[in-house]
């Protein structure tokens, strides 16, 4: 039988020190978007760009780390690797599913529409499209090796869309602002706090909720582990 | 033949001058000119409520997925727990053996 440690383990201080700091950090920053200066042409809807961004980077973060998981777990086969890529490309996703909501909010006062082909906001669709269908591919039943490495090889090819995204809209010009990668005229410093803060509460968000959902897939490849053992040991009907 | 012709004359002049009706009746509740104004006059969705449902949607999507964690958290450890008792029940008579 696989040894295993036995139960679940309670999650680290450091988990559970970042996830209190979190929860406390997100008020403060919905107190600095409230407090922060309304824009002269588009007017309040652009405070939705003090979390629209932050989410954009977390998602970045959250695809990011499921391609270094999937490149690791394509080469050491380790179940430490599996778990970062499913949290990392799990959280990506949820990032990128607020992108996908907020911007269109957002435009919808700015542009006049809520959606448009624009280079930026098309390639941010085909990457959600791809890591839903990792996300999809982990989800459906007891994952064998072959869903785990065709899923690493689809957060791999998903992550090569980042630099698409990012540099989009300077390569095919699009209607997308680029107020902070792009040569415009900035950020007003009244407006640098908020949007400042937000990236800081995003990472931590992205850290905790990463971190929580890679020690539930270890979890459960744990429990694998044991039923496979039930399996062998001929308790397969009791464990099931 | 002259019956048939008759009678689609008939049709079509009933449905001209019901659509001519229906058209006379639709244009004052419809647009008949379009004018040019320098600018958006009013905004027509207000940015305070659209800034409020964005918001309001990145708690709802954090809120769901927390809820999603903790359900599946919980029980793969009420099933870890359960499997590692019927897998130590199942180990104590072979240990008694030896």
């Amino acid at each position: 039988m696989a040894k295993s440690k036995p139960g679940p383990e309670r999650p680290p201080a450091l988990l559970l020190a970042l996830g209190v700091l979190t929860a406390v950090l997100m008020p403060v920053h919905l107190y600095l978007i409230s407090n922060a200066p309304i824009e002269l042409q588009m007017g309040v809807v652009q405070k939705i760009f003090y979390f629209h961004v932050p989410s954009a980077y977390a998602m970045y973060v959250g695809f990011t780390l499921a391609m270094i998981g999937s490149v690791g777990y394509l080469w050491k086969r380790e179940a430490r690797f599996d778990a970062l890529a499913v949290a990392g490309a799990e959280v990506g996703l949820l990032f990128c599913v607020i992108v996908l909501v907020t911007g269109p909010l957002w435009a919808r006062n700015a542009w006049g529409t809520f959606w448009t082909w624009d280079p930026r906001l098309t390639t941010t669709l085909l990457a959600a499209m791809i890591f839903a269908s990792f996300v999809a591919l982990r989800s459906l039943g007891a994952a064998g090796e072959a869903e785990k490495r065709f899923a690493s090889a689809l957060a791999i090819v998903g992550f090569f869309l980042l630099p698409v995204i990012h540099y989009s809209v300077q390569a095919w010009r699009g209607q997308h602002p680029t107020v902070i990668t792009g040569a415009g005229g900035g950020l007003h410093p009244d407006m640098l706090p908020p949007f400042l803060f937000g990236f800081l509460v995003f990472t931590l968000l992205s850290i905790v909720l990463v971190w929580t959902r890679a020690r539930a897939e270890m979890m459960r490849h744990r429990l694998a582990v044991l039923s496979e053992s039930a399996a062998s040991e001929g308790l397969t009907e009791d464990a099931t | 033949m002259k019956r048939l012709q008759r009678s689609l004359a008939a049709l079509t002049s009933l449905a001209s001058s019901s659509a001519v009706v229906a058209l006379a009746q639709d244009t004052g509740d419809r647009a008949t000119s379009f004018q040019a104004v320098s600018g958006s006059a009013h905004e027509d969705v207000p940015g305070g409520t659209l800034l409020v449902a964005a918001y309001a949607a990145v708690l709802l999507l954090f809120g769901l997925y927390v809820v999603y964690l903790t359900a599946m958290q919980q029980s793969t450890a009420k099933e870890l727990t359960r499997l590692e008792a019927l897998l130590t029940k199942s180990e104590k008579p072979e240990t008694k053996k030896d």
